[in-house]
């Protein structure tokens, strides 16, 4: 087992990789009395190949995931949480996680959780029902703002690439799945190889490792790339408004980006990303300031750079009266950035940025899930430490100057009727004039 | 990690210094404790956003967003929240523990200086607080207000609340009223201010590697100044029981989901010595995959994807919600009171009751592992008349028997059931 030191994090981490091909991170952390340990699967809502051809409907890693907990004579969803633990799990684009936390009886759980993972259970009756809870998790999330502008975002900004897809499916690819194709799908991506086990808590490394080893398959098998559609870096769509009974016009703005590395050379584009995100638009730049003051953005506004395999964006979200002056201005301040950033300036935002991830490290579900995607993308997150310092303020200009395009951006809008004006070509023209 | 050491620095300012190494982030908090009034309560959310718009030292949020960054991208922001009719109100600052600083610069000083000048020395103009803040805060708080219905389970929790404790100073809400809020001019809020600081308990929290000695001062220095009137008090919680029928409200709003959700009264606060069979009640009902709730509403009969139940400790106030199509909204309600009845009659097993004890408890020993949970714990603590550790918690809650819940679920009433449905059912 290998120990890795961040002595300016002050953080450690020990690495297994076991002989089937499952990795293993387990981060010490003592004094804490609660553990947290999370398996994540390389497959996510991008992922609809099936072995042997065919093609999943949309929603299945989804689906699977709802339904891995279920065994013979319960759920272990079910019996972890009566043991006490804290059971969840998620599925994002191209992550599928199983996790808990507990205070006690460690062992135990991490025992059933790879149990879990390892041995599927599903029947016809079961998955029929499941559909009808997935249903109304579909119906909760589509009464959501926040989820339909940021799906309509995904779609103005992706041709090809299944991330403008949602992941929970549609209503008729849902009820489309059965129990036979989540079997295919889990006989697909769940094994091993295609695994990463994450730890962090006071917990003895050695023990995680053996327990993993003495649970799971000890067939190793390698994982398939994914084959991914040439996706062109230009927007599908710039702008997209859906009519929803909202109390003021809510927005997504996307910025595509060229896919990232896999590698360490991955992470330091994602540090890059979220750092020049900051700069032209975040807490403390003078464009936030300004529109705040402005009344067009508020308190309720994010921004963050995301990848998956073949696919990185920029996300500027919240509320606004007139989401496209707010566009304009993001891509604007941009352009002026990418020439005339100060060294000051930058320095302050790659210090705070620093000040954050470091500061993010206390939370062990963002931890692990971080350590997890680093696996699967080929890096270590713990490395940011070490990267934060290489980024120069040529890269951020140049990065700058690159993904702050309109042809590169998507708008979606979510706006109740007569909400919103939405800059037609004429009003193009009268702003070209000025 | 140390036991929290709670001192009084002046009169009614209290501090809880918790030392740990081990957290990367340190965690300040600083709550005003006042009544929650019908009259006031959009004053008292206004007035945190305000403070936090600039200081003396660094006038707008250009600046004070630097200064933030310099220390390491430190974050303030103000917080509202309630403890039954008391309404706190604050500000709470993260930043990097100063073991941490790469060049070794320590943080702890200047970020409880910071505290201090958001609290007490912000930017003004004439002497006043700056009116421009002051509008333009008072159309975000309206923003906000509005935006509730965006997010279908929050509007739903307070359209119930609100019609539930409509007699009660609690009905005002955490943030209070649009139309009170509107009404907010910068002479009224600087009064409030002024009277606000002068006569409310202040509540101050810091947990991270400096010493209560260090902290103690730190906070002493940057509060320098503060006004005091005598020693304040705080308002009577009012642990109400149920009227003698139940209310029924139903609204319509363009939604693919109907969101019920139904009030009881417990008749139980967190000072009552019934609390930790309180706690494992709810969580016995609606807390998590093992509950009732779920077991029978989404495992069973796949009515909805999400129900719970929730509890305001301090009024005794307990809350169950539930996500359903319109058509089943009957038979979930059916379900749900089923339920309830069932612990009345003490219908639950000798497991569901351990898992239940189990839950509640491993939350409460997770509390120290988080710096959030621990400063909203003893914040919940500063108000009880019996403060007790997570951990003393944890054990009276283990030892909770079937008994006790029977007893407790007994008290247990319903008040009001609010229901909001789709106009038409859409696809």
């Amino acid at each position: 087992m290998e120990l890795k030191t961040f002595p300016r994090l002050g953080e450690s981490c020990y690495f297994e990789r076991l002989e089937n091909g499952m990795a293993v991170f387990v981060v010490p952390r003592p004094g804490y009395g609660k553990t947290f340990a999370c398996v994540a699967v390389n497959c996510g809502g991008m992922d609809s190949r099936l072995d042997g051809g065919g093609c999943a409907p949309a929603g299945t890693a989804h689906f699977l995931e709802h339904k891995m907990f279920d065994r013979k004579d319960g759920s272990d969803h079910q019996a972890m949480t009566a043991a006490g633990a804290s059971v969840n799990a998620f599925t994002s684009g191209n992550i599928t996680a199983y996790y808990f936390s507990c205070t006690d009886r460690f062992p135990e759980h991490l025992r059933t959780l790879l149990r879990c993972v390892a041995t599927p259970y599903f029947t016809p009756e079961s998955v029929k029902k499941e559909t009808g809870v997935i249903l109304q998790e579909l119906a909760m999330v589509s009464d959501r703002p926040g989820w339909r502008r940021h799906r309509q975002m995904l779609q103005g900004l992706y041709i090809h690439h299944p991330v403008r897809n949602p992941v929970i499916g549609d209503r008729s690819s849902i009820q489309k799945i059965t129990a036979e194709m989540l079997d295919d799908y889990y006989n697909t991506y769940y094994y091993p190889g295609n695994m990463v086990l994450c730890v962090a808590g006071d917990v003895d490394p050695h023990q995680v490792v053996s327990t993993a080893r003495m649970i799971l398959p000890r067939e190793r098998r390698e994982p398939t790339a994914r084959a991914l559609e040439k996706e062109p870096l230009t927007a599908v769509q710039q702008e997209t408004i859906t009519g929803m009974a909202v109390s003021a016009p809510e927005f997504s703005l996307g910025l595509k980006l060229e896919p990232f590395p896999n590698g360490k050379a991955g992470l330091r584009c994602a540090l890059l990303g979220e750092l020049a995100a900051e700069l032209v638009c975040g807490r403390s730049s003078p464009l936030y300031n300004r529109l705040y003051r402005e009344g067009l953005l508020n308190r309720r506004f994010s921004l963050g750079c995301n990848s998956v395999p073949g696919a990185a964006w920029l996300t500027f979200g919240g509320e606004s009266p007139d989401p496209y002056r707010v566009r304009d201005a993001i891509l604007e301040e941009a352009g002026q950035l990418a020439l005339g950033l100060g060294h000051e300036r930058f320095q302050q935002a790659l210090r705070a940025e620093y000040g954050a991830s470091v500061r993010g490290l206390d939370r062990f579900d963002d931890l692990c899930f971080s350590l997890a995607r680093g696996w699967f993308s080929d890096y270590l997150y713990l490395d940011f430490g070490e990267l934060y310092p290489s980024l120069t303020i040529g890269d951020v200009r140049d990065f700058l100057g690159r993904a702050f395009r309109p042809e590169r951006s998507a708008l979606s809008v979510t706006a109740a009727p007569g909400q919103v004006k939405q800059a037609g070509p004429n009003e193009e023209k009268d702003k070209a004039k000025e | 990690m140390n036991t929290p050491i709670r001192t009084e620095l002046m009169p009614g300012v209290w501090l809880t210094a918790v030392q740990t190494r081990k957290f990367k982030t340190s965690c300040w908090s600083l709550q005003l404790l006042t009544h929650l009034r019908r009259e006031t309560a959009a004053l008292n959310a206004l007035l945190p956003r305000v403070l936090c718009q600039g200081t003396a030292h660094c006038p707008d949020q250009e600046l004070l967003g630097a200064a933030l960054d310099r220390l390491y991208g430190g974050t303030v922001g103000p917080t509202v929240a309630r403890r039954g009719e008391i309404h706190c109100i604050g500000l709470q600052g993260a930043f990097l523990d100063d073991a941490l600083t790469p060049d070794g610069a320590p943080i702890f000083p200047q970020a409880t200086e910071l505290m201090g000048d958001l609290l007490l020395r912000p930017a003004t103009r004439n002497g006043r607080l700056r009116a421009e803040y002051v509008d333009g805060e008072r159309e975000n708080l309206l923003g906000e207000m509005r935006s509730v219905q965006n997010d279908r389970r929050r509007y739903a929790a307070l359209r119930l609340e609100q019609e539930m404790c409509r007699e009660e100073p609690f009905g005002a809400g955490r943030l209070g009223s649009p139309e009170a809020a509107a009404k907010i001019r910068v002479k009224h809020l600087d009064r409030h201010y002024r009277n606000l600081l002068a006569e409310s308990r202040l509540e101050l929290y810091y947990c991270g590697s400096a010493s209560p000695e260090e902290v103690r001062q730190a906070w002493t220095e940057a509060l320098m100044g503060l006004p005091r009137r005598g020693r304040p008090s705080l308002p009577e919680m009012l642990v109400n029981v149920p009227p003698e029928t139940v209310r029924e409200v139903t609204e319509t709003a363009p939604v693919r989901q109907t969101r019920l959700a139904l009030g009881f009264r417990t008749g139980c606060g967190i000072d009552s010595r019934r609390y930790p069979a309180l706690l494992v009640t709810n969580a016995l009902l609606g807390v998590g995959p093992a509950s009732r709730l779920f077991t029978h509403l989404r495992e069973q009969q796949s009515l909805c994807y999400s129900v719970s139940s929730g509890l305001e400790a301090h009024k005794g106030l307990l809350t169950v919600q539930c996500g359903v199509s319109g058509e089943q909204a009957d038979a979930a309600r059916e379900e749900i009171l089923r339920q309830v009845e069932a612990l009345k009659m003490g219908q639950f097993t000798a497991a569901e009751l351990d898992a239940a004890r189990r839950g509640v408890a491993h939350r409460l020993r997770t509390v120290p592992d988080s710096q959030a949970a621990m400063a909203r714990f003893w914040l919940d603590q500063a108000v009880a008349e019996a403060p007790c550790a997570p951990e003393e918690l944890a054990q009276l809650v283990s030892e909770v028997t079937a008994e006790q819940v029977t007893e407790c679920a007994g008290q247990i009433a319903l008040d009001t059931v609010y229901t909001l449905t789709g106009e038409a059912e859409q696809e």
